[in-house]
């Protein structure tokens, strides 16, 4: 349920950050496993929160990220894709995950108004 | 098209890109609610005080049971609490009854308290030195699991009318809980709950996790729970 408000955190902070004179074609979000985002519902949510922040049709570009881990059975640092995974090397669960708890706009990809 | 699902909803028309230029932001949007959960874990540490966070699904019995801890407690330590739901203020009156401090927090449609949220709360109700900060969150058993509020102690309720297979269902919850607490024990001569099972799903979720069997009704395991919430000024 809070991946619209989300929504909107993210187009607002891309609308201010867009320069004048520019359209806002792209937002380039990074999404970690931790974060509590379901990448899906963010999706879905975004077309919905840029109309009402009067961005258009500016698209969304969610990348997924993995974490990293380390293992309290064998050890090792693994990645993971989320906070459900084993140790890829020996199989031991829960894994000690580390970070991945960011919700980041990376970028913005904008493009002159004349050309629209 | 909709490249998820294959739905026909209409996605972006292509484009050439050789128009576009590339601006840096590299923002976190979660940054905001991670300052407020900082603040709180500084706020709480100044004040010698201790923050627990009290997770369950609507009627699971979060108030009665934070009732009958306050009346256990009996002032050692003094108690304040942060009351959660979407709407009414009844838990908040509920809880007035003890004669603890309360601030009551309506969320309207959000699924969850945040930090930003229960650090504002403190400015209403300016808890004692050494105080118990109790956050009674909005009854819901997924949201709450992955929102830090800066808490000592995470407490997961679970009401033995819920079903045994809660834990599985809601794996989130119970990895992040520090303590789980199985409410309305009174009930158990009248439902299918196996509390051998539950303890060992839990236990499956977080190794080591403890769990107090309560009854706000009759008291049962109040005593218990307020050693253990008295045992956070331990270390």
């Amino acid at each position: 349920m809070h991946e619209l408000a989300l929504s909107h955190q993210i187009c607002r902070l891309a609308r201010d950050r867009t320069p004048p004179g520019q359209r806002l074609v792209k937002v380039v979000v990074e999404c970690g496993p931790m974060s509590g985002v379901v990448p899906e519902a963010l999706e879905h949510c975004f077309p919905i929160a840029a109309a009402d922040v009067g961005l258009g049709d500016a698209a969304l570009e969610l990348v997924r990220l993995r974490a990293s881990a380390s293992c309290p059975g064998c050890g090792r640092g693994v990645e993971v894709e989320s906070m459900w995974d084993c140790c890829p090397e020996c199989g031991y669960g829960p894994l000690t995950v580390r970070d991945g708890r960011d919700l980041r706009v990376v970028e913005l990809e904008v493009e002159e108004l004349s050309n629209v | 098209m909709c490249d998820h699902c294959g739905c026909g909803q209409p996605g972006q028309p292509p484009r050439d890109g050789a128009s576009s230029v590339v601006v840096p932001v590299g923002e976190d949007v979660l940054a905001h609610e991670r300052a407020h959960a900082e603040s709180l874990r500084r706020r709480i540490a100044e004040l010698d005080a201790r923050l627990v966070n009290v997770i369950g699904g609507p009627g699971c019995g979060k108030t009665e049971l934070l009732s009958a801890l306050i009346r256990e407690l009996g002032g050692d330590p003094p108690c304040a609490v942060v009351e959660g739901d979407l709407a009414t203020d009844n838990d908040a009156r509920r809880i007035a009854e003890t004669g603890a401090p309360v601030h009551q927090v309506t969320t309207g449609t959000v699924c969850h308290l945040t930090a930003h949220d229960v650090d504002h709360s403190l400015d209403h109700l300016s808890p004692a030195r050494g105080a118990l900060l109790l956050v009674e969150n909005v009854g819901n058993l997924v949201c709450p699991s992955v929102f830090d509020l800066g808490e000592s102690l995470r407490v997961v309720c679970l009401s033995v009318t819920e079903g045994t297979d809660k834990p599985l269902k809601y794996p989130v919850a119970f990895r992040e809980a520090g303590l789980v607490v199985l409410t309305k024990t009174d009930l158990l001569p009248h439902v299918d709950f196996d509390t051998d099972a539950a303890r060992q799903m839990i236990d499956d979720l977080r190794p080591g996790t403890p769990v107090l069997l309560t009854s706000a009704r009759d008291g049962v395991g109040v005593g218990a729970l307020a050693g253990h919430v008295r045992g956070l000024w331990d270390g």
